[in-house]
């Protein structure tokens, strides 16, 4: 830290607050830092620590009012860029400083192709012909490595993956050579290979181009793998910052020892129950299930049975059919082909008493808590409906059990009234979960069920389950993109590509001993905290 | 923890009373609206008592006479129609009428196009279409037509009134239902409501319809004003309410004749109109806050923050 004495940017003191209906919220509570030239810092926080309103501080693109900055500096090469004019300002934005945000779908302009979009910030900073900021867009679009850039670059944003669409964007910031780039969770929504990729070329550009680069993200093993220096942001303070190595090896903060704490992958959890079930009849066998859309084959021939008690593991990339196999098992979607046994009876068969019994033997956790649960019933009737659905209890036994649902997910029954809206994402799949369980099921089936979360909540979610599963032997069929979530949950794993099963088995020999190439390529991708502190 | 959980849920109930006192209340215009509708409501169920006499007592010599003076008693303080009748007593003798035709057929066609609209939009298919081109045919008649036709068909009574104009409104209720039901049914929580075992009825009553009827109330209370204007055209025509019946539309619909020499004769009912329509349409915006979960904290905290200011 020594050699680069002067900082390119220095965040003094900044303090952000917002005016809501309640009074003042202060998001940012004086916090400062420096970055230096060349080098990368990671700002670490869960949802709402401030981590992005910073951010937009020094972006100027904070969204005022309800937001504005009580106190505070931000220095870019000395000087307070916080006190220019709007048009000096509007000039340092991109060429000096740009930022690129996590959903890409949203920061592109849908209807003008996005080599149009990527030249407009030659046209906006510089006097420049059409065609030349043409040409240097597509020089930029190989530089990000799109393939194929010149006719590329007559394409629109939602023609490009979401890789491919992060690469616009930093193409885009790149593209009047700022001295800071702002990255705000740049990869979150991405899987883990593309994510790999994107830390990657983010890496070599900075290198490249002298650039310093503000990496923000809820990830601690991105941090670790890309930073020079890292700060913990909680609820708007700082509550760690040093290098890498310092911060990690050696946490002093509590917060930043919990953080590490949550990190998923490192439970040493052994399913004790599992190993006697094995010889039993599975109560769940999908034989040869094939599901097309449009001569597409979102998921093809695939075979698993799932017994009683035990966690099977599902992984796969966005778009390799984890989610259509999970509506199919649900009777939510029918096959084109195949056949799915629940207890030895194919679910096709059904007659109204079977399907009740099913519907109530199997039950899943969706992904996203804010939209599984109807904004307009309160959690009461929520974790209730189930019960009203399947059995006959008076109000008052009604209301004891969902007290008891409640309380077994670590809700508090002084809650019973209100709506999920005023619960945070973690509660939110609480409830998901206690409704899920009031109907004593043997078959959970978690469909990205922690990925919402911040890592320490998804401790708290994982806890959870595992503990939910030894007391009412729950057979879980665990979906994620996450391998360290998987690896810490289940006792087999199913690696799935392109709607194919590409692996399978028992999860030590998986994560451990991988056969498949692709199955290794997973796991050398996600990023984890080792690594860099071996190193 | 039994007892404790039905203190709590009554004191809820209780406090969610006088609670609503205060909701009202930090929406002044909300307020206001209310307490208009409140008497509209009295009048229209107890007016008759007072006012049936003087509505129907000509006296030719007070013919068109002027509004705002007391020289001949309150009852005449808003003037006297063409033929010397008291103004206020047949706004008040209209009122009933008018609150009945509209309410009525704007209940009806929400009701029955909501659920029409629901079913199509929930089941689609071939039932879905069916009932998506009886909507069609209704649209594409002039809705006056229509009701020409059965009013000429059936006997002009209100009963008949009523239906017709619900009828003629119905396909609003059912084409706006059936497009919000396209988007909730693919909703998250729908799913995880089938994956429980939840019938169709429980779904679409219990999870469809709560996010549907709030867009059905908004345009029930714009229809109101609709409702009236129209159930208006239809008397001028002389198929709608007859007199000595009295509509506050048919009221408009007589003064027409006089707007150059006594312009009261058609607007103090047609002021009526628009007043009932305004009132409810803010008490419904007022409601569709309340009635939102997500929304409703808007009215439970505006009353602390003027509080502090």
């Amino acid at each position: 830290m020594g050699k680069n004495s002067t900082p390119i940017l220095e965040v003094k003191n900044l303090a952000v607050s917002f005016n809501t209906a309640t009074g003042e919220l202060e998001a940012v509570k004086g916090i400062s830092f420096k970055l230096y030239k060349s080098q990368t810092l990671a700002i670490i926080g869960e949802s709402g620590s401030g981590k992005s309103v910073s951010a937009s501080v020094i972006m100027g693109i904070l969204s005022s009012p309800p937001g504005y900055v009580k106190s505070g500096q931000v220095m870019l090469n000395n000087n307070n860029i916080l006190d220019l004019s709007h048009g000096d300002r509007r000039k340092l934005m991109g060429e000096k400083i740009a930022i690129i945000f996590q959903d890409t779908l949203s920061h592109l302009n849908p209807v003008f192709n996005v080599g149009w979009q990527i030249a407009e910030c030659f046209r906006v900073h510089q006097r420049i012909s059409k065609s030349e900021a043409w040409e240097k867009s597509v020089s930029l679009m190989e530089r990000v490595r799109i393939p194929n850039p010149e006719n590329r670059a007559k394409d629109f944003p939602h023609q490009f993956s979401g890789g491919q669409r992060q690469r616009i964007m930093i193409a885009m910031a790149l593209a009047l050579n700022p001295d800071v780039l702002i990255a705000d969770e740049p990869t979150t929504a991405l899987d883990v290979t593309i994510q790999a990729e994107i830390l990657k070329l983010l890496r070599e550009l900075r290198e490249e181009r002298d650039m310093s680069l503000i990496l923000i993200t809820h990830d601690l093993g991105i941090a670790a793998q890309n930073a020079n220096n890292v700060i913990v942001m909680k609820e708007g303070e700082i509550v760690e910052d040093g290098s890498v190595k310092s911060v990690f090896s050696n946490p002093k903060s509590e917060y930043t020892k919990k953080l590490m704490a949550s990190l998923p992958g490192g439970r040493n959890h052994i399913n004790k129950k599992q190993k006697k079930i094995q010889s039993k009849e599975p109560i769940l066998k999908l034989r040869s299930i094939t599901k097309a859309y449009n001569n597409v084959n979102a998921c093809e021939n695939v075979n698993f049975e799932l017994f009683s008690g035990e966690t099977l593991g599902l992984v796969g990339e966005s778009g390799s059919g984890k989610t259509t196999l999970s509506n199919l098992i649900l009777k939510l979607d029918s096959p084109s082909s195949g056949d799915i046994l629940y207890r030895g009876k194919s679910v096709y068969n059904f007659n109204k008493n079977d399907l009740l019994a099913f519907r109530q033997k199997v039950q899943v956790v969706f992904q996203d808590p804010y939209a599984s649960l109807n904004p307009r019933m309160n959690i009461k009737e929520i974790v209730a409906e189930p019960i009203q659905i399947h059995s006959n209890l008076t109000k008052k036994a009604e209301s004891n059990k969902v007290i008891e649902l409640l309380e077994n997910v670590g809700i508090t029954p002084d809650n019973l009234y209100r709506y999920p809206h005023e619960f945070s994402g973690g509660q939110r799949q609480r409830i998901a979960i206690a409704r899920a369980l009031a109907l004593e099921p043997e078959i959970i089936i978690c469909d990205e069920a922690v990925s919402a979360l911040d890592v320490s909540i998804q401790a708290q979610v994982i806890d959870l389950l595992i503990k939910l599963r030894d007391s009412h032997s729950l057979a879980y069929l665990f979906i994620a993109h996450d391998l360290p979530v998987v690896k810490d949950l289940a006792d087999r794993v199913l690696v799935m590509k392109n709607g194919l099963i590409i692996e399978q088995g028992d999860v030590n020999q998986v994560f451990l001993n991988p056969q498949e190439y692709y199955t290794r390529q997973l796991l050398e991708s996600s990023p984890t905290l080792d690594t860099k502190i071996l190193k | 923890m039994d007892d404790n959980y039905v203190l709590t849920r009554s004191w809820d109930f209780r406090e969610k009373i006088t609670s609503l006192y205060h909701v009202l209340n930090s929406d002044k215009l909300a307020f206001i609206s209310s307490i208009f509708l409140i008497t509209v409501g009295a009048i229209a169920l107890f007016g008759h008592h007072f006012a049936a006499e003087p509505a129907t007592k000509m006296n030719l010599s007070m013919r068109n006479y002027e509004p705002f003076t007391l020289d001949h008693g309150w009852l005449f303080y808003l003037g006297a129609d063409s033929l010397g009748r008291s103004m206020i007593a047949r706004l008040v003798i209209a009122c009933q009428k008018t609150i009945l035709i509209a309410g009525c057929s704007v209940v009806i066609s929400m009701t029955t196009g909501g659920v029409l609209g629901l079913v199509s939009g929930f089941y689609g298919g071939k039932i879905g279409n069916i009932i998506m081109r009886i909507a069609d045919v209704i649209m594409s008649f002039p809705s006056l037509l229509l009701a020409v036709v059965v009013l000429y068909i059936f006997e002009p009574s209100i009963m008949s009134l009523i239906i017709v104009l619900a009828l003629t409104r119905l396909p609003v209720y059912m084409r706006t239902a059936r497009a919000e039901v396209l988007e909730i049914k693919e909703r998250l929580f729908v799913s995880a409501a089938i994956t429980m075992g939840a019938t169709k009825r429980r779904i679409i009553f219990r999870h469809i319809a709560p996010l549907v009827y709030p867009t059905l109330i908004t345009i029930a209370t714009l229809d109101f004003a609709f409702v009236m204007l129209g159930e208006s055209a239809l008397s001028f025509l002389g198929i709608g309410i007859q007199p000595p019946e009295m509509t506050w539309g048919l009221m408009v619909a007589q003064g027409r004749n006089y707007l150059q020499s006594a312009w009261w004769l058609a607007f103090f009912p047609g002021m009526m109109i628009m007043l009932v329509t305004l009132s409810l349409n803010l008490l419904s915006s007022w409601l569709r806050i309340l009635l939102d979960p997500v929304q409703n904290w808007r009215l439970k905290t505006s009353r602390k923050l003027d509080g502090k200011k």
